[in-house]
């Protein structure tokens, strides 16, 4: 997850509270990333759990080298004249990379046939539409914001048939030991904030409420720390040895 | 917008977001934990069924044993010593007094292991439930009592009687029969009382006995309990409710409550 996509945003330091959640998601990214490395290796530990370690740094990495405000911070824009080009292109491949990702991971824990069909129908519906949204002259060339959007409808759908599936279960477990259940809780409530926080930002943006619409993806920043903070929770699982 | 109020307002959504995310997560794990209870109740439903069944089969089988025992000693063992009695009887020994004598004797002998065994059949059977129902079966365990050294035997009935399943008035039967065995095995008591009463849909078999009693205490922990250990296995395959009231030195009381 990166903390946000919009690319639009001029280089003037934006206000307080969004450096402040910024840098809440950063932290909360860089804690999360060493909880994975330490537990998701166990070998009582799902398989699709190792996934998350390299997620969790590439998702860093990208913040760290990239980020437009941390670099603006920090005085050192690592693509020098070429920082919002390369900052573009860096979220929207991790936009792809994330989508992925968490396709994979859900892929893995759901169990109904037609969903994973789907997911993949959908996965490569979305590959043709980020082929054809980065063509000259299309909207992808400037924004990374519907693709984030489409990105979250996608992944919520089969979250969404995890909790229906969840109970449909013949054999309850104790979700309290189940990571998948906190880390889909995570993504589903991190994705399901961006729909309409990306949908009113950009409105509010688009009107010149440009200190209100970049404020308002902080927001977006503290959901992401809470679901890295579930991260953690399903990471630290006591699995059973069975 | 006042950056003092944006802040306000940025607080005011994220509490309401957590608000919001804290709620759908308990509402989740109540769900859930309420499927497990129902998942366990479930669970525990099926297995307490798969035990009775379980436990049915057991008794039918022991059932099945006793009938074929009791047809095997009323049909071949019992023929056996007919015809030995018969044998003896139709011997030409009318000089012999001393060798008469002996065979009186046997003879004598062998009609009183044939009453023996037609006693052990009959109380395997569970034909004279079919025939004649669970108070014909015990006025016929009571007269095979009154054969053996116990002075004091005596049945009662109380209220109208009632009909009981046939497999319902044979596991009574056994229980009664396993009660008595207990009573002449171990109490010494010289005074059986079997009170079989009808009321309020139930059927309430009491065995009193003046014996000389056991702390029920052991009940739990001694091993070498097989035959309270079977008697409570049949009255909850009827679901019948079993007790046994002892005092050392004063007797025993066994209750059965069986509803019809």
């Amino acid at each position: 997850m990166i903390s946000n996509g919009v690319v639009s945003f001029g280089l003037e330091m934006p206000p307080t509270i969004f450096l402040i959640s910024n840098i809440s998601a950063f932290v909360t990214n860089l804690v999360t990333l060493t909880f994975a490395i330490l537990y998701c290796y166990r070998d009582v530990n799902p398989r699709y759990l190792r996934v998350f370690p390299l997620y969790l740094a590439i998702s860093f990495l990208v913040e760290l080298l990239v980020n437009q405000y941390f670099t603006l911070l920090l005085g050192f824009p690592l693509f020098g004249k070429h920082q919002a080009f390369a900052r573009h292109m860096t979220y929207k491949l991790f936009t792809l990379f994330e989508l992925f990702v968490f396709s994979w991971f859900l892929y893995q824990i759901l169990y109904s046939d037609r969903m994973k069909k789907g997911l993949i129908l959908l996965l490569v519906l979305f590959c043709l539409f980020f082929l054809w949204s980065s063509l000259p002259g299309q909207p992808g060339q400037s924004s990374n914001d519907l693709a984030v959007n489409l990105e979250s409808l996608i992944v919520i759908i089969p979250c969404l048939v995890y909790f229906k599936e969840l109970f449909a279960r013949p054999v309850p477990g104790d979700l309290l030991r189940e990571p998948s259940f906190w880390l889909v809780t995570g993504i589903f409530f991190y994705l399901a904030t961006i729909i309409p926080l990306f949908l009113s930002g950009s409105y509010l943006y688009d009107r010149g409420f440009r200190k209100i619409a970049i404020s308002l993806y902080s927001i977006n920043n503290f959901a992401l720390s809470i679901a890295y903070i579930l991260f953690i929770k399903g990471f630290t699982c006591r699995i059973r040895r069975s | 917008m006042q950056d003092k109020e944006i802040v306000i307002s940025i607080v005011i959504i994220c509490t309401l977001l957590i608000i919001i995310l804290i709620g759908f997560i308990a509402v989740i794990l109540l769900l859930y934990r309420k499927k497990q209870n129902l998942f366990n109740i479930r669970l525990e439903s099926i297995k307490a069924n798969y035990d009775k069944e379980l436990l049915k089969t057991q008794l039918e089988i022991q059932e099945n044993t006793f009938q074929y025992i009791s047809r095997e000693i009323h049909d071949n063992i019992g023929q056996f010593i007919s015809l030995a009695k018969l044998h003896l009887n139709t011997l030409e020994i009318r000089g012999n007094p001393h060798a008469t004598s002996r065979v009186y004797d046997a003879v004598e002998l062998l009609t009183r292991a044939l009453d023996e065994l037609r006693d052990l059949s009959r109380s395997l059977s569970s034909e004279i439930i079919r025939n004649g129902g669970l108070t014909k079966a015990i006025e016929q365990l009571v007269t095979q009592l009154q054969k053996l050294a116990i002075p004091e035997v005596l049945f009662e009935i109380c209220g109208d009687y009632q009909f009981l399943d046939e497999q319902k008035e044979i596991f009574i039967l056994r229980i009664l029969q396993e009660a008595i065995n207990n009573v002449i095995r171990h109490s010494g008591a010289d005074r059986i009382r079997i009170l079989l009463n009808y009321e309020n849909n139930n059927l309430v078999l009491s065995i009193y006995d003046n014996g000389k009693g056991f702390d029920t205490a052991i009940i739990h922990h001694q091993k070498n309990t097989a035959g309270l250990s079977n008697m409570m296995k049949r009255a909850k395959m009827i679901s019948a409710e079993f007790r046994i009231e002892s005092v050392p030195h004063s007797g025993t009381v066994i209750t059965l409550i069986a509803p019809y």
